[in-house]
């Protein structure tokens, strides 16, 4: 599975990255959300697992257009901030719904949605 | 039929405040309401209605009349009524306008009243009926008239002010300055001034209370002009100004809230501390396994340990947050050489700007002189500042510079990096606010360093600035004053320097190098750390600096010895201005100053370490060159046989603390007189005694010289003057024991003889002079050998009669204090309480004897101790506290919430000698408030609870990851393994932790069928190192088959902090027992669900804790707890319809808690979308990896 990491922390996007290709995925870090949208655009992955509070574009915006470009794209969002449930809020009144893990993600966990999802086109 | 109707016409009535006269009328309808039994509904509504009116009468049918309660009066517009040996009149159109009146005072209008009659009468009723104090005055100010709201209001008759001044009667007894401003509108208006102005008198509560009225006083004049008679009015504008205080007290609790917070904060940082640090031994530990462990794995697991140092580091800037916002940092300012400090400093981030390839430029030229600081919050603000410009440079240089500018000294940290955007500046130091858009050498700052440096700056009285060009650099100053003035005194020189956080600059400098990811190297973080050792030697070289020494010289040293550095403070403070004070912390050093420096006199407390006041008092008298040297003990020790023993021992003088500043300075000043009287007497009596007369002579204190028979030999001219003679001839060669009074007459003999047998001592009584008139003296003795080798008494005496009168009018008012409503106590300046009253008593339940002579810390609660020297410091500047909210315990150990009100007593100079304060206890209306504002306080610490957990989640999940990633890597090294396991379930923990404090955390996923058992013994998992450190044995007793339908995530964590509490009751191990069995609702039996009982075998809950357990942050466990454990698990089993019930014992074989949760089978389905704080799914909200596995 091609997935996109971002997380503005380089060190959470590259371990993720690590533990993600460890388990045989094809995973890239970024560390913020225009870098995210322009590498989805180039690498058209299946999933994309962001951060939520970022400098610059915030995940959920960056989630946005991702979809739009690549709709069939599962995006998976994680936060370490209650304050998620604003901006959360806010998508889910636009019409998005998204898939919220709270940091810190426990792998296992994480790679279990991602065996999941998989089924899913 | 009768009717009854009110055409009642409000009256002048600018207060709802009831008078006496509506209150009469309210009664009566009460009690009438027998008299009416037709008409009780029309009563009770006239009733209410009447309340909020200031004046009105009651039309009632004249057939009614009789029924109305004796001595009641009623009239009406066209028709007056009044009641009068049951015969009725009318009187026709008597009144001059429609008002309706009630006359409530006694006056009656009578039928047989003249025009005149009348119409004072009415004006009588209409002063007595307004609500505001009405008063007519004469020209000079003498009271004639006064209403009768005025005169009930302090609960006197208009008798007693009659006839005399204004200015003499009780309502302006409040204040002198407040009487005085009456005598000076007085005598304004006798002159023709409407005067105006508002003022505190006594008008509430029989005049126990004082109100704030706008006060007027109008001249009236005759046809000439003249001013004939004054009018005195008073409104109470009390409510007005109180809704101005409740204002302040909204802005008050504003603060309260930001208190709270803090609070809050400090209980998580505690809160986090203890995981991380068991988190962080397993990793060293997996790092220090020399086999199994990869060099990639080796990086890792740096890695993980350098973000829980971060972690660690966060917490701790938190805690410092938390100490400095609740008053508990306690800054030590001491003299340091600020340049070599800061030079130090800044060279421990060499190595790691130069391996970042640039240059570290320190300039920081010798200063004119010490700078007053904290030196390890000059070391925050320091390396803060250092990291902050690290953080943002790639290029170029930093700079630290530190050089004198004006009246202080200024240090700049200037970069050559990214820069601040302009809008920005003005934000950087802001908590948690992090510059948007600059670009960075790492994100991971915690927005707080700043934010703290600006903290600590301002608890230094200095300031910090920043100025900044992007692309240029920024520069931060710090500018710092010379010298003490501005520093708080008592935090000046020794005091207590804020809990050291070990490993802060290690800290510092491991994160700062960890931002310089390529170069990181073992060997780079070992030159940091071999310059921060290099650091600590130089920092205590700078520790050793000079103590600046008295600006003033007097020639007369005062030697003071106690080994409690606050009281050294005081006394020198206090002796200051007029002798030259030398102190010392013990006797050995007291000896040592003494011999080198001859003081005049010493005073010394008693106990003390190394030497104590008994053997200090043998060696000076031991030694030829100090015996002579007088000697005042101070001891705490009460009670006569200690100031006997003191004076066995030879000592001049006793004083038992806690004593009055005057005191001291009198005794001082009289055995200084007395110490030189008799240096220079018997250096002169052997020249001449014509010198040692004229000295003598112009000593403003009586000196005698008087035989062992009591034979007066000499009196100075103050002494002829005190026994009212007119010269030496009348009193000379006559017995002494004849000027002083009958009563006092054999211990004046017993003294006498007692110093002409070799000692000293000093006694008070009573004389009668020649003219009859008694005095009372206060002698200060010695033995004086004569010329022909007698012993004779040297005395000095002066006249204490004022100071005994003003003690008795003291006694008056002790007289009053002690029976006031309020407690009332007092205490001296080293917060010894010296006076407790009969409200005290009750309030607190120690008795006066108990509590006198004792710390005042006994009331206040430990944590809150702190406290005290800040109110201290700020009496001893003269300051008063207002209506200060805090806590106070009572001796039973209940904690009760108090409003004080402290103010600093002083003595006729100005003096502060102690400190007095009132307490009201508000602990009821305080709860009631306290319900209301849960809510509001709630949302706020949730919100910014939420800004701090983005700060811990990330390091966490980093750590998480780089575990998990080493965990897979280590393959067969089964050693590594083991540690990385350990290190992984606290990991967990640290990460529950935060989701339970942090996420405020609530489910929104769908209920889930599952087995409780099942799911108790998963979280057990979590406890397990927990259990075997604590041994803590285990007992369930599980109904292995229930099953509910609830929201798992939620049920895990109410039972989780059932258990962890359980844990945290029994440190010193005991037994678990957990159950689990089928059950029914305790209050419908018809309702199926299951019951789980955990029980522990600690100490128990007091009683006094149990009504507040499940209240928000409430905690018994001060330093760990959040207080929001038990809040958060009641809310969870309440939303699931469930119930929670409590059984504690706290005997001393039977003791324990039981918690007991029901919750029904299926639970009610909670409402969704409720407030949502945290969006983790059901499965986290226990730490991850256990439970899912």
């Amino acid at each position: 599975v091609k997935i996109i990491v971002v997380d503005d922390e380089p060190i959470i996007a590259d371990t993720l990255v690590n533990i993600l290709n460890g388990e045989g995925h094809e995973a890239v870090a970024v560390s913020d959300g225009l870098s995210a949208i322009q590498w989805a655009e180039m690498v058209r992955p299946d999933a994309v697992v962001t951060d939520v509070v970022m400098p610059g574009i915030d995940g959920i915006d960056t989630a946005k257009a991702i979809m739009k470009l690549l709709p069939n794209c599962r995006i998976i969002l994680f936060s370490g901030q209650a304050a998620t449930s604003d901006l959360l809020a806010k998508a889910r009144a636009e019409g998005y719904r998204f898939e919220v893990l709270a940091k810190p993600i426990n792998p296992e966990i994480l790679l279990e949605k991602l065996k999941l999802q998989q089924g899913i086109p | 039929m009768w009717l009854m109707r009110n055409a009642l016409k409000q009256q002048k009535s600018e207060s709802t405040h009831p008078t006496k006269g509506v209150r009469l009328l309210s009664s009566m309808l009460e009690q009438s309401a027998e008299c009416f039994p037709g008409g009780l509904r029309s009563v009770c509504a006239d009733y209410t209605d009447l309340r909020s009116t200031a004046a009105r009468a009651v039309l009632i049918d004249p057939e009614c009349a009789n029924c109305l309660p004796p001595h009641f009066e009623w009239f009406t517009p066209k028709l007056l009524r009044w009641k009068d040996r049951n015969v009725h009149k009318e009187l026709p159109q008597m009144t001059p306008n429609p008002a309706v009146l009630v006359n409530v005072h006694g006056t009656q209008l009578l039928a047989g009243d003249s025009r005149e009659d009348y119409r004072e009468k009415i004006a009588r009723i209409t002063l007595d009926s307004m609500v505001q104090f009405v008063g007519l005055l004469d020209a000079q100010g003498t009271v004639l008239e006064i209403n009768h709201v005025a005169l009930d209001a302090v609960g006197i008759k208009l008798s007693d002010v009659e006839g005399k001044p204004f200015w003499t009667t009780f309502w302006w007894q409040v204040s002198e300055e407040i009487n005085l401003g009456l005598r000076d509108a007085i005598r304004r208006a006798a002159q023709g001034e409407f005067v105006r102005w508002d003022t505190e008198i006594y008008g509430r509560s029989g005049g126990k209370e004082t109100i704030i009225i706008d006060a007027s006083l109008m001249p009236v004049k005759d046809e000439q002009g003249n001013v004939v008679f004054i009018t005195a009015e008073g409104r109470d504008i009390t409510e007005k100004k109180a809704q101005e205080r409740e204002i302040a007290r909204q802005r008050e609790e504003l603060a309260e809230l930001d208190k709270l917070k803090t609070q809050f904060f400090a209980n998580i940082s505690h809160e986090f501390r203890t995981p991380l640090t068991l988190m962080m031994g397993p990793l060293e530990d997996a790092l220090g396994e020399t086999e199994g462990l990869s060099a990639a794995n080796r990086d890792r697991l740096e890695l993980a340990q350098r973000n829980s140092v971060r972690l660690l580091k966060l917490v701790n800037t938190l805690l410092d947050f938390s100490r400095i916002e609740a008053g508990r940092i306690h800054a030590s300012f001491e003299p340091t050489d600020l340049s070599l400090l800061t030079a130090e400093l800044a060279s421990v981030f060499r190595s790691a700007i130069e391996r970042a390839g640039m240059q570290l430029k320190i300039e920081c030229p010798a200063l004119p002189e010490m700078v007053y600081v904290d030196r390890e919050m000059w070391e925050k603000v320091v390396l803060n500042l250092l990291s902050n410009a690290f953080k943002f440079t790639f290029q170029g240089e930093i700079t630290v510079s530190l050089r004198a500018a004006g009246s202080g000294v200024e240090l700049t940290v200037r970069d050559t990096g990214s820069g601040i955007p302009e809008d920005e500046v003005s934000r950087v130091f802001e908590r948690f606010h992090r510059v948007q858009g600059s670009h960075g050498r790492s994100y991971e700052g915690s927005g707080i360093g700043l934010a703290l440096v600006q903290e600590l700056v301002r608890l230094h009285g200095g300031t910090v600035q920043v100025e900044s060009t992007m692309g240029v650099g920024t520069a931060f100053h710090v500018f710092l004053l010379f010298g003490r003035a501005h520093l708080p005194s008592e935090q000046v020189g020794g005091g207590r320097a804020l809990a050291s956080t070990a490993g802060r600059t290690q800290a510092c400098v491991e994160e700062a190098m960890r931002w310089h990811a390529p170069d990181r190297s073992p060997r780079a973080m070992d030159d940091a750390m071999a310059s921060l050792g290099a650091d600590s030697a130089s920092a205590i070289a700078a520790r050793e600096s000079s103590p600046q020494t008295n600006s003033v010289k007097h020639s007369e040293k005062v030697l003071v010895v106690d080994d409690n550095a606050d009281m050294c403070d005081y006394l020198h403070r206090l002796l200051a201005s007029q002798y030259t004070v030398l102190t010392a912390a013990n006797g050995e050093e007291g000896l040592r100053i003494a011999r080198a420096a001859h003081p005049d006199l010493v005073l010394t407390d008693i106990m003390m370490p190394v030497m104590d006041g008994m053997a200090l008092l043998r060696a000076l008298r031991s030694n030829e060159g100090t015996q002579t040297i007088p000697v005042i003990f101070l001891s705490a020790r009460a009670g006569e046989e200690a100031g006997i023993e003191g004076r066995e021992a030879g000592a001049d003088d006793y004083l038992v603390k806690p004593f009055s500043a005057r005191e001291l300075l009198a005794r001082v000043a009289a055995h200084m007189n007395l110490a030189r009287v008799r240096r220079e007497a018997e250096a002169r009596l052997r020249e001449s005694e014509e010198g040692f007369r004229a000295i003598v002579e112009t000593t403003p204190e009586c000196v005698k010289v008087v035989a062992a028979d009591g034979t007066l030999l000499h009196m100075n001219a103050a002494g002829i003057a005190m026994v009212g003679a007119d010269s030496l001839d009348m009193v000379e060669g006559k017995n002494v024991y004849d000027f002083v009074a009958p009563e006092d007459r054999e211990s004046f003999r017993e003294f006498n003889r007692r110093i002409c047998s070799g000692r000293k001592g000093s006694l008070e009584f009573d004389i009668v002079s020649l003219q009859g008139v008694r005095r009372r003296m206060e002698t200060h003795a010695a033995p004086l050998k004569n010329r022909d080798g007698s012993i004779v008494q040297l005395a000095v005496t002066r006249d204490i009669s004022a100071r005994k009168a003003s003690g008795e009018a003291a006694r008056r008012l002790a007289a009053i204090v002690e029976s006031s409503d309020d407690a009332i106590a007092s205490k001296d300046l080293n917060g010894i309480v010296t006076s407790w009253n009969k409200s005290a008593e009750r309030l607190f339940g120690y008795k006066a004897e108990e509590i006198i002579g004792q710390p005042v810390t006994l009331i206040i609660p430990v944590e809150l101790h702190p406290d005290e020297p800040m109110i201290l410091a700020k009496m001893r500047r003269g300051e008063r506290i207002e209506h200060f909210e805090t806590v106070r315990v009572t001796k039973s150990g209940e904690r009760i919430e108090v409003s004080l009100t402290i103010s600093p007593v002083k003595d006729e100079q100005g003096n502060v000698i102690g400190v007095a304060k009132i307490v009201r206890n508000i602990t009821e209306s305080k709860k009631i408030a306290r319900a209301l504002r849960t809510t509001e306080k709630l949302a706020a610490a949730g919100r910014l609870a939420a800004t701090v957990a983005h700060e811990i989640n990330n390091p966490l999940t980093a750590v998480t990851n780089l575990v998990y990633l080493a965990k897979r890597d280590a393959g067969d090294a089964k050693r590594v393994t083991a540690h990385l396991d350990l290190a992984g379930r606290e990991l967990d923990r640290v990460a529950h932790i935060a989701r339970q404090t942090l996420g405020f955390y609530r489910d929104t996923s769908a209920p889930i069928h599952f087995n409780v058992a099942e799911t108790l013994d998963d979280l057990l998992l979590l406890y397990e190192t927990r259990f075997q450190t604590r041994k803590i044995s285990l007992a369930k007793q599980y109904d292995k088959e229930v099953e509910i339908t609830a929201l798992a995530g939620e049920i895990r964590q109410a039972l989780s902090n059932l258990v962890s509490n359980a844990l945290d009751a029994m440190p010193e191990g005991g037994t678990l027992h957990l159950r689990v069995s089928k059950s029914q609702a305790w209050t419908n039996p018809e309702l199926p669900g299951v019951r789980i009982t955990i029980v522990d075998t600690g100490s128990g809950i007091a009683p006094r804790h149990r009504a507040s357990l499940f209240q928000p942050f409430f905690t018994t466990k001060a330093d760990v707890g959040t207080g929001l454990g038990l809040w958060i698990t009641r809310n969870i089993v309440e939303k699931h319809g469930g119930s929670i019930r409590l059984r504690t014992r706290t005997g001393p074989r039977e003791h324990g808690t039981a918690f007991s949760i029901f919750l029904p089978l299926h639970g009610k389905p909670p409402v969704p979308g409720m407030d949502v704080v945290s969006n983790a799914p059901a499965e986290s909200a226990i730490p991850s990896g256990v439970g899912q596995a």
